[in-house]
């Protein structure tokens, strides 16, 4: 939200007291208390009189919305929906350095988020967790991805975005499908009684936004697009050799958002409609010495949220209908050698939210909804790799001639009913007990589970505030990993399961605000591959995958953080975890040339699984991980943000440490199995400092910004993996980006 | 094959994938640009193995396999180094994949009749030393010879239906050691019915069914009868003096006496002559994804060419149609003469089926 626009001139910009017109009637920490902007209409609308009332300085903490609104939003109070849940304004995180400005990255520097292998960026991995075992939700809907090409720059214009929350783990029964984390951004009502624009430039990308009243109604629109793609293929033509036909890499990106909202007496109409398109093209003439090739990725999505809010005196009532769908399409041919290739899917879904909250007494409040889910998918495929026959080894690892046939498509519901109990059994004691019943449902898998969850949050003095929260998540085996589809996986198997236990202590400590939290989570059911081969209806079927994978996290977790205020010129945080985190399966053994992976622990390698599980490190596991990120506000309307980030390297095996041997047929060396224990060691630590400079100008109508950011400041490329020769007894370091400075400009109307 | 990969994916979540390989495609355009080449020999190495015959078909008489022929293995061990080297051939009678380093998981796991002749075929080995042979570069390995009982196909049948159609594999397990040095290599050699539908009473245990010659019967699988793989043989190698590729192509002798001449840091193209027959048709029976039915599909064997050499570079260190348009390879002398006065190039041929074959240039690199 607008700083310059919001802040209303004498109130300072800090966390909100008890005593606050607001808060004094709303508000309650349930899953720790932290309130989050809903915004309504100028109204005399009180939040639910009956609803539990803040404890000053327990919701103080986390208060996300330090910015006061317009005057005609209201706030109303939202209980905190996990135990360790971190919110944070827009304000407060639009100028972290090392984010391209993008409010949304900020994720990636809280407490229990660990930074992507690879340094593509993009992965939500949370307290030990797979990237898919966590929820990227915005208003509460999946979203199938947050940034454009993994980690770029997210895929909705900050403007319409009011607030980051971040839960990473504990949280309450509102929230499903997920067994580690949640991040949810809200999206912003918006706030234009007259016409506003914006549009800024960047090295990679232009966007521009525009709102404006239409009669009782707010209309906005905004829209990006990269350009990438209008010079890295001149460059690449420039920088190839005479006579060389260079390979061609064509990126692009884009996404739109249109909304139009109302809010009327004590209710309020949404319709936000947004897609994303990534497109990615590789291409290659055909020459005297290479064959032509040419390949051509696009995952695009689009949703359109229908959302209509009431706020009764003692009875809110949130409802959604979201529409969506998820194109996927990837393809590749070459004349020359007569091979096409293509694999696609669609996936359509509907899904419809309530999210009622009733006020039963003055310590009561019951709150409760549905979540249901209505999916059609439909995947094809036409692909050379190898299927499940066996084959005899030979040097084309992919035989580019065959060509592997697949289609599936399905229609089916998932079902989930939620409630949970705010009892505030005494002024300083509040009990959250949830429970949520779902029906999980992925093609013609469908498993009925029960979540129970409980939260409890003590004050036993003024600043100091205890939590504690746990219950089991459950989900269903990804989508997109396969394991649950027939022909890839196995449609027999259980949910995943993960019992989760936080315990916290929340400390004010004179201006600075400090979280000190550990946790505990088991994993079971996970699916863990498996060579097995057994007969069904008297003919022989691979198992492929068994549900007795295993995994557990724990860890501890620091918060330091002194939030932005008005008159206070520097502000941040520092971010501590400290964290173990394994994986038991029979994919725990290396072998050369297939060397765990560590975006899906789940895929089978093949050929050398283990006939029992062993366990192991998982690939996200990072043992330290120290992010202190800052601003300061200086003279003449500028300001210096900076990012340091600190992470253990992930674990790796070292495979020039096992014993390599040749097969003669396919022509390669490979690492014994078992001879070099998988993720036996690690990648070196990595260390970045970020900065970012900002210079504002502001006029009558509007205002400039102007921002260099200096990523990776001090040049020191991370290494991000290691290659291998080919027999396995040298390595070298593959390094990712080195000093990256964007300069960029935003102009706001 | 994973769905992930089905979808080009290699994540957890739709949205890295694009990043990474946006990052992989940039990024590592210099990957692995500091480490050694496979192709280029400086110490211990073992290029090829050659089983002749690469397929041993067997067929059923009186209800029983057919005893096989013996099976001979070659083994091609370059070290241009030239210390002393010993060496011990073993046969692995299991389908290991990781040179017969897991045969007694495997022979617990097999019914205690195979035991014995599991025991017997493992004990033939061939332990020696090395001598020299044509190239100064390459070490003579006396060829291992093995029996295959009819009792192991029997084995194969029973353990793994034969590999699903496609045939099973026993394997000779080479090491070799010189000084400190020790390297393991594994070439399989197939184990295959000749008429797979003449042990259809035993592939009922597993589900499936070859259709006979007399007629089908419902759902079974159209596996023809079998001719064995044959080794493809290397008959010439022609040059063409410049690295263009419109560059003519001439014989190039290959007997042990001829000395191919090059100048310093010269480019030429090396191409190898197949002899008839090198590529093959053949039937395999694959598994789709729906259902896991069998069916078969008509292949031609397509030969890949590894280059090797003991100084020089080479343009790409496999040529094949699929990768590199033709079986054609650059190669660049070294810039000076090598300290041994020549230098070796190797070139191994495999067709996919575990037929191999090779040819030595020796080259002599004479400033002008």
């Amino acid at each position: 939200m607008d700083h310059r626009r919001t802040h209303r001139p004498g109130t300072p910009n800090r966390p909100r007291r008890a005593g606050c017109a607001l808060t004094a009637v709303a508000s309650l920490s349930i899953w720790g208390g932290a309130p989050s902007l809903a915004a309504a209409q100028s109204l005399p609308v009180a939040p639910p009189a009956a609803a539990p009332v803040a404890q000053a300085d327990a919701v103080s903490v986390w208060d996300a919305n330090e910015i006061e609104v317009v005057s005609v939003v209201q706030k109303v109070e939202r209980p905190r929906r996990s135990a360790g849940e971190v919110s944070l304004s827009r304000k407060e995180v639009s100028g972290v350095a090392g984010t391209f400005g993008d409010p949304v990255r900020v994720i990636e520097n809280l407490p229990g988020a660990s930074r992507a292998p690879g340094g593509a960026g993009g992965a939500l991995i949370i307290r030990g967790g797979n990237p898919a075992d966590s929820a990227v939700l915005l208003d509460g809907i999946p979203i199938p991805f947050l940034y454009h090409f993994g980690g770029l720059t997210s895929v909705v214009n900050s403007e319409f975005l009011s607030a980051v929350n971040y839960l990473p783990g504990g949280f309450g029964a509102q929230y499903g499908r997920a067994t580690a984390g949640v991040a949810e951004i809200e999206s912003a009502a918006l706030s234009c009684d007259q016409v506003r624009a914006s549009g800024s430039v960047d090295p990679l990308d232009a966007e521009a936004f525009v709102c404006l009243p239409v009669g009782r109604w707010r209309l906005a629109a905004a829209a990006r697009r990269s350009y990438l793609d209008a010079f890295l293929p001149a460059l690449l033509r420039a920088t190839a050799k005479d006579g060389e036909s260079p390979t061609i890499v064509t990126p692009a990106y884009s996404d739109y958002q249109l909304k139009a909202e109302r809010i009327w007496d004590r209710q309020r109409l949404e319709l936000f409609g947004f897609g994303v398109r990534d497109g990615l093209d590789v291409s290659r003439a055909s020459s005297a010495e290479e064959a032509d090739m040419s390949l051509a990725t696009t995952f695009a999505f689009h949703r359109l949220q229908l959302r209509h809010f009431y706020y009764g005196d003692r009875f809110t009532l949130e409802s959604a209908v979201v529409p969506g769908l998820l194109h996927a399409i990837t393809a590749d041919k070459s004349e020359d050698l007569s091979t096409t290739h293509n694999a696609r899917g669609d996936i359509y879904s509907v899904q419809w939210r309530e999210t009622a909250t009733i006020g039963l007494a003055r310590a009561l409040t019951l709150r409760g909804g549905l979540d249901h889910v209505l999916t059609h998918f439909e995947f094809a495929a036409l692909d050379p790799l190898g299927n499940l026959a066996r084959r005899y080894p030979t040097p084309l690892v992919m035989d580019a001639r065959t060509q592997s046939p697949w289609k599936q498509r399905s229609t089916f519901a998932e079902q989930a009913y939620w409630t949970e109990l705010v009892w505030k059994a005494t002024e300083d004691l509040t009990l959250t007990p949830g429970l949520r019943a779902a029906n999980l449902a992925i093609a013609t898998a469908e498993r009925f589970v029960l979540e129970p969850r409980l939260a409890a949050r003590w004050q036993p003095t003024a600043g100091t505030t205890l939590t504690a929260a746990g219950g089991v998540y459950r989900k269903l085996p990804d989508l997109f990993s396969g394991v649950l589809l027939e022909g890839f996986g196995q449609p027999n198997l259980d949910a995943e399961r993960a019992l989760q236990s936080v315990v916290g202590v929340e400390q004010r400590l004179g201006p600075f605000e400090s979280k000190l939290e550990s946790f505990y989570v088991r994993r079971d059911r996970l699916p863990s591959p498996t060579d097995e081969v057994e007969l069904r209806g008297g003919k022989a079927a691979p198992v492929l995958f068994r549900s007795d994978g295993r995994g557990r996290s724990y860890g501890l977790e620091l918060l330091l953080r002194l939030p932005a205020e008005e008159g206070r010129r520097f502000s941040g945080w520092v971010a501590y975890t400290l964290s173990r985190s394994y994986r038991t399966d029979r994919s725990g053994l290396a072998s050369g040339g297939t060397e765990f992976m560590a975006t899906d622990p789940t895929t089978p390698r093949k050929g050398n699984l283990a006939a029992q599980s062993y366990e192991a490190l998982s690939p996200y596991d990072q043992t330290h991980n120290v992010t202190a990120v800052g601003r300061w506000d200086l003279p003449w309307n500028t300001s210096l943000g900076f990012r340091f980030q600190l992470v253990t390297g992930n674990p790796t095996t070292p495979l020039h440490q096992g014993d390599a041997y040749y097969d003669a047929d396919s022509d390669r060396y490979e690492v014994r199995p078992g001879s070099v224990a998988s993720g036996s060691g690690r990648l070196p630590t990595f260390h970045r400092l970020d900065l970012r400079f900002d210079k504002h100008w502001q006029w009558k109508h509007w205002r400039l910004t102007a921002y260099l950011e200096l990523v990776n400041a001090y040049n020191r490329r991370p290494v991000e993996s290691f290659g291998y020769d080919y027999r396995y007894r040298t390595r070298t370091e593959l390094k990712g980006l080195p000093l990256l400075p964007l300069l960029g400009v935003k102009g706001e109307l | 094959m994973t769905f992930r990969e089905c979808l080009g994916l290699d994540g957890s979540d739709v949205g890295p994938v694009l990043g990474k390989l946006l990052v992989v495609l940039i990024a590592c355009s210099a990957c692995g640009d500091d480490l050694p080449s496979p192709t280029l020999v400086d110490d211990l190495r073992v290029l090829a193995v050659k089983a002749d015959p690469p397929e041993v078909m067997v067929d059923r008489v009186d209800g029983v396999a057919t005893e096989t022929g013996p099976v001979s293995f070659q083994a091609l061990v370059v070290d241009p180094r030239g210390p002393a080297m010993i060496y011990e051939w073993r046969f692995c009678p299991v389908e290991s994949n990781e040179t017969c380093g897991d045969f007694d998981q495997r022979r617990a796991a097999a019914s205690p009749e195979f035991r014995p002749v599991l025991d017997t075929a493992r004990a033939q080995k061939l332990p020696g030393q090395s001598q020299a042979i044509a190239s100064r570069s390459a070490r003579g390995v006396e060829p291992f010879t093995v029996q295959l009982p009819s009792s192991l196909f029997h084995y194969h049948l029973v353990s793994s239906g034969l590999g699903l159609g496609n045939g099973s594999w026993v394997s000779a397990v080479l090491e070799v050691a010189s000084g400190s040095e020790r390297l393991q290599v594994q070439k399989r050699v197939v184990l295959g019915a000749r008429d797979l539908s003449q042990w259809n009473p035993e592939l009922q245990s597993f589900g499936w069914q070859v259709c006979r010659p007399g007629g089908p019967v419902a759902g079974c699988v159209p596996l023809l009868p079998r001719t064995a793989n044959r080794n493809p043989v290397i008959t010439g190698v022609e040059i063409a003096r410049s690295d263009r590729p419109d560059a003519p192509f001439a014989p190039l002798a290959t007997d042990p006496q001829s000395v191919l001449t090059l100048g310093p840091g010269e480019v030429v193209r090396l191409r190898p002559v197949l002899g008839p027959g090198a590529e093959e048709r053949f039937q395999i029976v694959e598994s789709t994804l729906h259902q896991s039915d069998l069916v078969v599909v008509e292949r031609k064997e397509e030969v890949v060419i590894s280059w090797f050499s003991t100084a020089g570079k080479f343009g790409a260190p496999r040529t094949t149609p699929q990768l590199t348009k033709t079986l054609d390879n650059t190669f660049t002398a070294p810039a000076a003469a090598p300290e041994a006065g020549r230098l070796s190039v190797f070139v191994v041929a495999r067709d996919q089926r575990g037929g191999v074959d090779w040819t030595t240039v020796e080259v002599e690199v004479v400033r002008p």
